[in-house]
Order: C-alpha cells, then sequence, then structure tokens
C-alpha cells in the first residue's frame, strides 16, 4: 500500500518537526501578582512600524543589556485590536506603533501602564500620553512628494485644501483610510476646523479621484515612477525615495506654511507599555534604551529629543494641534472618512 | 418515551448513528461555529447608525465587486481547467502524461505571490515597460485581475475533473458507440452528467478561494467584502463594522453553498469499482497543433512567466543579502503548521464524511454546514474569533504554535473534506448494506470496505490542506504568536515593506516547498 507508506512518512516528518520546534507553551505566571525583583531577560515587542526600522535598534538593545528581545511585526492597529482582546494573557511587553493615535486610543479603554522614567522630562509635552501612559520616538511630518518630471513648484498645491481644486483631478495618490496615520491626520484637522468643514475637505478630495494605494512606500513609489504627478506622504518617505535610483526625480512641499494657514501636521512613532505586561521593567529599560541619543540618532526619522548633536531638525512651521486631544475624536473621524466614500 | 423515540427514528430514516460519531460531529460543527458567531454577535450589536452608513455607500459596491470578480474566475477556470482535463484524460495530446503533471504546478504558486510576479512584469515601469517602452496592459483593470486570479487557480478545476474523468468506466463510452452515437452526443450525455459534480466542486473551491482571498486582490488594488474586511480588521478600531462586512459575506456564501446543494441533488451517482476499464483517448487529429498551442499558452502564463520572474528576483535577493540564517526557522514554522493542520484534517474528515453519506438528515446537513464554514468565512474572521474564544476559555493555547494550527485546520477543513467526499461518493451504501448482512460488524465494514476506498481521497485532501495552508496568510499574520514567522508572514512583511527583491526568495521556497506534496499528488495519478 503505497497510500499507507506515505501517511506513515508524513506522520514520522510531522512528529520530528514538532519535537525540533519544542512546542513549547510558555507557562503563564499570571498568579504572580507580586512584582518579582529578578524579571527573566526576555522581552516581547508588538511592533506596528516598519520592522526594518526596529531590527537594528533591536538588535542592538540585544547586545547591550543581553535581554533577548522575541519581536513580532504587524500594523499598529492590528496589535492594539490584540493588545485588547488578550487582555491579562497578553505577551506584549512592549507595543511600538507608527501612530500617535493609536496610543491614545489604547491610554482611552485603559490598557497603558505609565512609563515612569525621567527621559520622558525631555520629551515636548504634546508628546506624551496622559499620565505618561505613552511616549513618542520620533516625530514625522505630513508633505507633499511630487515628481518633477511631471509637475514644477508652481503648479503644485501648496496647502492640503488645494486638493479639492479639479484641476488635481486623478493627479495625486494617498494611502488608505485603513492606515491609521490617515485617520489621525485627518483628526487632527477636525481638531481645528471641526466635522462639518472636515467632510467638505474630505468630500472635495475624493470627488478628484485620488489614486488609492496600500502603504506609504505605493504611494511614493507611485509618484517616482510618474503614474501619478504628486501625493500625501511623510516626510521620511521622501528621503527614502531619492535613493532609489530611475525613480528619484522627486521633491518635497511643507503644506500649509503660509500666513493664517493650518501649518504642517506631525505625528510621531512611540512605545507604550501595555498594562499586562509580564516584564515591564524590562520594558521600561527598552523605552529609556530607545530615548537615548545615540539610539535617536539610529533614526530614519527625527529624533524626538531635541539637541542631539548631528541632528538636523526640519525648519518647519507646525500645526497647532496636540496627539493626546486626538484619541477621542478618531471614532468621529472614521465616519466622516467613510461618509465621504473615503472608506477602504 | 416512545413518541420521542420514534421522532428520533424519522429524523434518521430509521438509521440512528453511533453516539460517539454523533458527539464527534457536534462538537465538530460546534468549534467551527465559532467564529461565526463571534461574528454574528458583533455585528447585531453594531449600533444601527453604522449598518445605515455601510448599506448606504459601501456595500453595495462591495458586494457586486465580489460577486462578479469571483463568478467571472469561476467561469474562467471551469473553460481552462474543464478542457485542458478533457484534453488530457480523454484525448492522444502527445505528453499528456507530462502536462498532466506539469498543469498542476501552478498550485504550488500562491496568488499573491503569482501578482506580485505580474506586477514585476507587467506594473507601471516593470520590465514589460523597461523592455518595450510600455506596460501592455493595465495590470490593475478588472480583466486583468481575473486573468491572473484565473491562472494561479485554475488546477483546483483541473485537477478535479480530470480525477473524475479518468474515473469512468470505458464501458459507458462503448455502451454509447455500440448504439450509434457520436463522440459529442456521448460526451454531452455520459461523460459530462458523471462529471458535472466534479466541475461544480472545483467551481466552488475557485469561487470561495477569490471571495477570501485578500492577498493577490488587494496586491491588485481591487476590493471584495474580503480584503475589505481585513484592512477595516487591522486600520480601524471599530471591530463592527468588519462584521457587519464579514457576515455579509458569510450570508453569501451560505447562499451558494445552498444553490450547490441543490444543483447535486439531481447529479448524484454511483459506479461501479469492478468493471473500471480505461476508454479509448479520442484522435485530435488536425486540432491537435492548436490544442498544444492552448497548452503552452495557459503553461506560460501560469508557471513559466511567474516562475522565470520569481527566480530572477530572488536571484537579486540572494546579492542584495536577504538571505539569512533566519531564514531556516520559518521555513521550519511554516512546516509544523501546515502539516500540524494537514494532519488534524485528515483525523476529523473520515468521521465526518461517513456521518454525511450514511446518516443522511437535517442535523446531519446542519452539522456538516457547519464544517463547510471554512469556505465562506474569511480567514481574519476566523482569526478574530479565536483570539476571543481562545483569550476566554482557552488560556493555555497563548503563545504556542497549536493556534495557528487549528485556525489553519478550520480554514481548510472543507477543502479535506470535499476530496473525502468525492471518494465516498464512489461507495455505494449496498455495498456495506451487503457487508452487515454478511454478517460483518461496523469496524470491520469501515477497516474493510470504507477506509481503503476513501483513504486516497483522504490523504490527497491532506495535501491539498498542506498546500493551501503553506501559503496561508491573514490567519498567520493575525494569531502568530511571537517568535511564530512563517515564509508567508515573512513574505507579506517585506512586500508591504515594498521590498519586492527581499520578498522573492521566500516566496520561491514557498514554490519550492509546494513542489515535494503536488509531487505526490501527481505520481500517485501517475501510477494509475
Amino acid at each position: 500500500m503505497k497510500v499507507k507508506g506515505l501517511v506513515i512518512t508524513a506522520c514520522i516528518i510531522f512528529a520530528l518537526t514538532s519535537f525540533l520546534s519544542g512546542c513549547s507553551v510558555p507557562s503563564n505566571n499570571n498568579i504572580s501578582i507580586i512584582q518579582e525583583k529578578e524579571e527573566p531577560k526576555v522581552l516581547t515587542i508588538y511592533n506596528g512600524r516598519q520592522e526594518k526600522f526596529i531590527i537594528p535598534l533591536v538588535e542592538k538593545f540585544e547586545k547591550d543589556t543581553g535581554i533577548k528581545v522575541n519581536l513580532i511585526s504587524g500594523k499598529a492597529t492590528e496589535y492594539a485590536h490584540r493588545i485588547i482582546e488578550e487582555k491579562e494573557n497578553t505577551q506584549a511587553d512592549v507595543f511600538l506603533s507608527n501612530d500617535g493615535g493609536i496610543l491614545e486610543y489604547l491610554r482611552i479603554e485603559n490598557m497603558l501602564s505609565p512609563i515612569n522614567s525621567k527621559l520622558l522630562e525631555e520629551v515636548p509635552g504634546n508628546y506624551v500620553g496622559k499620565n505618561n501612559t505613552w511616549t513618542a520616538l520620533t516625530i514625522r511630518y505630513r508633505v507633499f512628494i511630487y515628481n518633477t518630471d511631471l509637475i514644477t513648484l508652481n503648479e503644485m498645491p501648496d496647502s492640503i485644501f488645494n486638493l479639492t481644486d479639479p484641476k488635481y483631478k486623478g493627479q495625486f495618490t494617498m494611502n488608505r483610510a485603513g492606515n491609521e496615520s490617515m485617520i489621525t491626520y485627518f483628526a487632527s484637522i477636525q481638531s481645528i476646523i471641526g466635522p462639518e468643514k472636515t467632510l467638505e475637505l474630505l468630500k472635495g478630495i475624493m470627488a478628484n479621484k485620488p489614486l488609492i494605494l496600500q502603504s506609504h512606500t505605493d504611494v511614493r513609489r507611485a509618484v517616482g515612477s510618474g503614474e501619478v504627478k504628486f501625493g500625501l506622504v511623510n516626510n521620511y518617505h521622501y528621503k527614502m525615495q531619492l535613493q532609489e535610483e530611475g525613480m528619484n526625480h522627486v521633491a518635497m512641499i511643507f503644506p500649509d506654511q503660509g500666513e493664517g494657514e493650518l501649518g504642517a501636521f506631525a505625528n510621531i512613532s512611540g512605545a507604550a507599555i501595555p498594562k499586562y505586561a509580564k516584564h515591564p521593567q524590562n520594558a521600561l529599560l527598552f523605552i529609556e534604551y530607545l530615548l537615548q541619543p545615540s539610539q535617536q540618532k539610529m533614526n530614519d526619522e527625527t529624533p524626538i529629543i531635541r539637541g542631539i548633536e548631528g541632528i538636523e531638525y526640519e525648519n518647519v512651521r507646525p500645526a497647532d494641534t496636540s496627539l493626546s486631544e486626538v484619541g477621542p475624536l478618531w471614532e468621529k473621524t472614521t465616519e466622516l472618512m467613510e461618509k465621504a466614500g473615503y472608506s477602504e | 418515551m416512545p413518541s420521542i423515540n420514534r421522532m428520533w427514528l424519522k429524523l434518521w430514516n430509521g438509521k440512528p448513528p453511533r453516539l460517539i460519531l454523533l458527539l464527534f460531529n457536534i462538537a465538530a460543527a460546534l468549534i467551527m461555529a465559532i467564529p461565526v458567531l463571534y461574528v454574528f454577535i458583533r455585528a447585531v450589536f453594531a449600533p444601527v447608525e453604522k449598518w445605515q452608513v455601510l448599506l448606504g455607500t459601501r456595500i453595495p459596491i462591495l458586494l457586486w465587486n465580489t460577486v462578479s470578480l469571483a463568478g467571472s474566475v469561476a467561469l474562467v477556470t471551469t473553460i481552462i481547467g474543464v478542457s485542458l482535463a478533457w484534453l488530457v484524460e480523454q484525448t492522444n495530446l502527445p505528453g499528456s502524461r507530462i502536462f498532466k503533471a506539469v498543469l498542476t504546478l501552478p498550485l504550488a504558486i500562491p496568488p499573491y505571490i503569482g501578482a506580485l510576479t505580474y506586477i514585476i512584469v507587467f506594473g507601471k515601469r516593470g520590465v514589460a515597460y523597461s523592455l518595450l517602452g510600455s506596460s501592455i496592459v493595465n495590470i490593475y483593470s478588472f480583466f486583468s485581475v481575473v486573468f491572473i486570479l484565473s491562472m494561479f487557480t485554475f488546477p483546483y478545476v483541473f485537477l478535479i475533473v480530470s480525477a473524475a474523468l479518468s474515473k469512468i468506466s470505458g464501458n459507458y463510452e462503448e455502451a454509447g458507440r455500440s448504439s450509434g452515437a457520436g463522440y459529442i452526443t456521448i460526451f454531452r450525455h455520459v461523460i459530462l452528467p458523471l462529471v458535472i459534480p466534479a466541475i461544480l466542486s472545483g467551481n466552488m473551491i475557485v469561487f470561495f478561494y477569490i471571495v477570501s482571498d485578500f492577498g493577490a486582490v488587494s496586491m491588485l488594488r481591487y476590493s471584495t467584502f474580503t480584503s475589505s474586511v481585513y484592512f477595516q480588521m487591522i486600520g480601524k478600531l471599530d471591530r463592527s463594522g468588519a462584521a457587519i462586512l464579514s457576515m455579509l459575506t458569510i450570508a453569501l456564501g451560505i447562499m451558494v453553498l445552498f444553490a450547490k446543494s441543490q444543483l447535486q441533488k439531481y447529479s448524484s451517482f454511483f459506479q461501479n469499482p469492478k468493471s473500471d476499464r480505461k476508454s479509448r483517448p479520442l484522435e485530435l487529429g488536425k486540432y491537435k497543433n492548436p490544442c498544444l498551442i492552448f497548452v503552452f499558452i495557459v503553461l506560460f502564463f501560469s508557471v513559466i512567466m511567474p516562475l522565470a520572474a520569481l527566480i530572477i528576483w530572488s536571484i537579486k535577493g540572494i546579492y542584495a543579502k536577504a538571505v539569512t540564517i533566519e531564514m531556516l526557522g520559518y521555513i521550519r514554522n511554516s512546516l509544523l503548521i501546515s502539516m500540524g493542520a494537514a494532519f488534524v484534517t485528515m483525523l476529523v474528515s473520515i468521521p465526518v464524511t461517513y456521518f454525511k453519506f450514511r446518516h443522511p438528515s437535517r442535523l446531519t446537513n446542519l452539522l456538516n454546514g457547519a464544517c463547510n464554514l471554512g469556505l465562506i468565512i474569511p480567514g481574519t474572521l476566523i482569526a478574530l474569533g479565536m483570539v476571543f474564544a481562545i483569550n476566554r476559555y482557552f488560556v493555555w493555547l497563548i503563545g504556542g504554535p497549536a493556534v495557528l494550527i487549528i485556525g489553519h485546520a478550520m480554514r481548510y477543513l472543507p477543502r479535506s473534506l470535499q476530496s473525502a467526499e468525492s471518494s465516498m461518493a464512489l461507495i455505494s451504501p449496498v455495498l456495506d448494506e451487503t457487508a452487515y448482512s454478511l454478517g460483518m460488524r461496523f469496524g470491520t465494514v469501515l477497516r474493510k470496505v470504507i477506509l481503503p476506498t476513501i483513504l486516497p481521497g483522504v490523504f490527497s485532501g491532506g495535501i491539498l490542506v498542506m498546500v493551501s495552508s503553506l501559503k496561508e496568510l491573514p490567519i498567520t499574520l493575525m494569531l502568530r504568536p511571537p517568535g511564530y514567522d512563517t515564509l508567508a508572514v515573512r513574505i507579506w512583511i517585506q512586500s508591504s515593506d515594498g521590498f519586492y527583491t527581499h520578498a522573492a526568495p521566500a516566496g520561491l521556497l514557498i514554490v519550492i516547498a509546494s513542489f515535494i506534496p503536488l509531487f505526490y499528488l501527481v505520481r500517485k495519478d501517475l501510477e494509475v
């Protein structure tokens, strides 16, 4: 019987792989409510930022501290969900986010514990969550990137509100509405101009049929390759596009810089310690590590700590909003986006 | 209580199942139903306003997008799959044995990797653009999406239909011929009715594959219910919207399942396995070359071109130092999870299939329907439903690979069931009744009559599950514990960062790994 043989072979191989992987189900030590003095040298990170930004920092941390890092990467909102769903069973010791709004959401859901560190005093106040529940690590601005072969600086819009102008119909691209930073972006706008005008703006943008893409990487590439004339990205995406040979005829504008205009919107990447973290001391150590100048320098983006030598800080007028006000506006903003037909 | 007893007997048509079999089936159905219940609860408790906004804006568009795409792909794959199966099984096409093997190869290429290769070649500023100065086609148009998805899903129809064709006894055809019927009449009245259940099964697999696919669809910038659910799930905090969309996906699925069972009612048949005789292949004559060209065109777009692109990009990736020692760990995780899932589904499929065929009743249909839910629930929903259930009731599962194995098994159980069922359908109930009347006991009948006949089906079902599970994306992405990244997950992470050269080597590995089980599947067919 050929089949029988194959079945047996399959079983053996399966058993072997199970054995090799050492099917270890980690013991849940949630009984130990009393904090232990000495934590085992492990740290699990739920990472909602692009993995390649994090890996060098994690590797350096492992080398410097001897703590073994267990990294899992995905989308920030996805892991925020997961932390909420997993409650006290979560394995997450640190949550890294590509967006401030989602950190605020976790704070409102009461899923974070305070980061008790002196270093947080060096972070500008509106980039720290209430009661030190989260901290920003880097800052990024929402900018226009444009293809210099296709459009000149003069023809480019200089305000987000110009995107509703019919002359730009079909000429620009932006990230899908499911991206947390897009929601935070429009929530920030809403915090200044109110819901009606935000809806109007969203409807006007959608009427111009922008090319909606899956990620900021796709957006910058679509501009770099000349598929569209310009797009909405973060300032560091512009720097990355400059490095792509053959697709780097691009330039960047900080929008809304004129007198009486809103200013450029800033967002952050940040970190938090979930309420039910199993290794809160290691988590604190990691976050403090990321806030130190030598690690702050390792980011492609602008460090959140000011005055670090050798760093070129952007000369830009930021919008007058606080990320900690944005959290409560999230729901309303997604609703507005949905209503405007910007919902994927 | 004679009346309850009578009702019980009536429900089972006088043949009530053994208690343990019944309990097993109820348990399996309940486990499968958990994610659906979760979705249902979420959707029902969603605010009315949410429903109104969704119904007013996206649902009509998404419904049309989903149905038109899945329907078109099902149609195209039926045309391609059935004609190829017929050419290979019933005609004197040269090299048909080799083609039979080669035509299953696209199964080893997950549509999202396939889509990636098409983007590399035909995308804006892709290979075609740099060679010819034009992208030739718009890769993101509806017809391109249908074409690309069809290229990587037609083998499902091809495999199932050619298996059914090869089982048709030559006697029927001969009977037809001796009564003076021409080939076309025989085909219409003898062959076609015999393979229609197979065509329907293949069709349904493809339909639901497209409905539940999110990788390829979202790479090609198309939006269906599932991709929409996925992005709601990972990108938005409001789970009720995702639940509403998923509930509608499920409703759509149930409607199609219902339609299929109605169609199958009129087409059940049994063959006498004793008189299994090969039929004489049809002479193609002057049509031989056009047929060969057709086969080559399909092969070019589904195997040669995607593989070439993948290999070249992998080599680029190796030069870019994308291959690291960590990859071994990812390979191990992929193998562990896919083989585990295959093993679980094979074990479950035997009692479930037996129960369905030998104890038909309304209750059976209900329980069996629950086992087939994996077909119509997007992977994301299984994942979220599982997180919910696990955190409530199965805390000890957190952190290990068992979560992933169960999740994959739930998603792909229907695939192994369909395979087991098509074998089981060939065992006439008369056969085991005869065995019983000869004084054989249940265990003996199972061992001597049922198992030998359905094991090949169960095993090929297991292989299908394993191949599918190797490339599974949404469940793995959402349920994997830290440290259990698989190859598929790595591809997703790299390509969503836009690093196609870094994604290619892992993609090539998945394709190679998927070749191995396929090879067994095909060799088994060749030995017949």
